[in-house]
């Protein structure tokens, strides 16, 4: 095989891979799809009755003006949050390369959990963050990683369908070891009873509804990445997914620029 | 007097603001951020219509609302969704809701659902009000009367005569303000009152 065969090999495999993660994001973002009508609509919800008590109070002989002024602040933060979930939902309808940049980890980590916040109140799922890395830094496309860690949330919260609406418990943990930076998620659910290679082979699902390429899909963002993912049981039950990536060093010269 | 509305949602920018539009329309509100909050310091008695949040952490509002059907009084109860689910629209106005409305809600649908709450209250009230002029004997008769019983059966029961309780019975009704013995069945119902010859 000649050099232009190969690279052409090459651009085909990548090209694929996009278009692979791309169909993952859009399966993510069907399974998210009450989630984000929610987290769009609850803002929405807010602002309407902000606006009406607003118009009540402007109708009585003297309206109490701090009390306006604190509702039009309302009204605008309502605004805000609708705004960043429909930029979000751009980012990940976006079909394209992945955008390397540096990342905090910590901040990656405790994004996503703020966005997954209301799905997990309504599935009745109590998060904890145990951020453990400040500052730390990997070099990655974001929204791929998000979505590696929304899907992980995901399969968490399947997993703790099986326990009590009061105990169902998530923890998202991370930390840096060396020249490696690690994230886990953690759930008290029913655990893994397939082995590790199984779960992570495309089409393996043991959902009624569901493609089986969610952890297929991370785990080729994650490679992709230059990191690894992994599972285990909790000795105390339920499951433990770990992430490993390398810690972004910044440039010699960028240190030195400081 | 003021109509009180009790406001029970998880989420707190959408909670402050229906709580500053019934405000705003003249309610005393009083909110809790979860349904096991507002169970916990539930009044002994329904003194405001409950505006609740349908999927909650912890407990949810169809939970809640079992708790509370099963409570001494009758809470009027508006539920706020999400998302319009039959299923749970279907089982919570069996349950007795007022209604059940879908978020974003306009504040007409909500103040005029809000406002049949209240009015169940005033009206709750004012049967307690009522039946707490009865006398001791004019209770026990009424137990009588709603079990079915024949005047006659009562007043050999009672030891004394028929027209003594024809007498305490036309009191009983005229102190209720109801006229049919179907009504005071109804009406007893709504109170807790049991018949005679029945585990009260």
């Amino acid at each position: 095989m000649d050099i232009s065969a190969r690279k052409q090999a090459e651009d085909e495999r990548a090209l694929q891979r996009v278009e692979l993660e791309h169909l993952a994001r859009l399966n993510t973002l069907a399974e998210l799809s009450g989630t984000l009508a929610h987290e769009i609509n609850q803002p929405l919800a807010t602002i309407m009755s902000n606006t009406e008590a607003a118009q009540r109070l402007l109708a009585s002989p003297r309206p109490d003006l701090d009390e306006l002024r604190s509702i039009m602040a309302d009204i605008l933060a309502a605004d805000e949050r609708a705004d960043a979930v429909v930029k979000r939902l751009r980012a990940m309808l976006r079909r394209g390369p992945a955008m390397r940049e540096p990342l905090e980890l910590d901040a990656l980590v405790a994004g996503v959990l703020d966005f997954m916040a209301g799905e997990l109140r309504r599935r009745g799922v109590a998060p904890r963050i145990e951020l453990g890395a400040p500052g730390a830094r990997l070099w990655g496309d974001r929204v791929s990683l998000e979505q590696v860690l929304i899907n992980l949330i995901n399969n968490a919260c399947d997993a703790l369908a099986v326990r009590d609406a009061g105990m169902r418990r998530l923890v998202l943990r991370t930390r840096q070891e060396g020249a490696e930076l690690c994230v886990e998620v953690c759930d008290n659910g029913a655990g893994l009873k397939a082995g590790a290679e199984e779960i992570f082979a495309p089409f393996f699902t043991t959902k009624t509804e569901g493609l089986g390429m969610g952890l297929a899909i991370s785990r080729s963002i994650v490679q992709a990445h230059e990191g690894r993912i992994s599972v285990r049981n909790d000795p105390a039950g339920g499951a433990v997914f770990e992430l490993r990536f390398p810690a972004h060093r910044p440039a010699q010269g960028a240190v030195e620029a400081r | 007097m003021t109509d009180k509305v009790y406001l029970v949602d998880d989420e707190p920018d959408l909670r402050r603001a229906l709580e500053r539009l019934l405000q705003a329309e003249g309610f005393k509100v009083e909110s809790h951020a979860s349904a096991l909050d507002f169970l916990a310091r539930l009044p002994a008695e329904a003194d405001g219509c409950v505006v609740m949040d349908l999927a909650m952490s912890g407990l949810d509002g169809l939970e809640a609302q079992q708790r509370l059907v099963t409570a001494a009084t009758r809470w009027p109860i508006v539920f706020l969704t999400g998302h319009g689910d039959i299923r749970s629209s279907v089982q919570a106005m069996k349950a007795g809701a007022i209604d059940f409305l879908t978020k974003p809600v306009k504040a007409g649908e909500l103040l005029a659902a809000v406002r049949a709450g209240a009015a169940q209250v005033r009206e709750a009230a004012e049967l307690r009000q009522r039946f707490a002029s009865l006398t001791p004997r004019e209770r026990e008769i009424m137990r009588h009367v709603i079990a079915g019983r024949l005047n006659k059966m009562i007043a050999m029961d009672l030891g004394t005569t028929e027209q003594t309780i024809k007498v305490h019975r036309s009191r009983v009704m005229e102190k209720l303000g109801i006229r049919s013995v179907a009504a005071l069945v109804s009406v007893a119902q709504r109170l807790g009152v049991t018949p005679t010859g029945t585990a009260s």
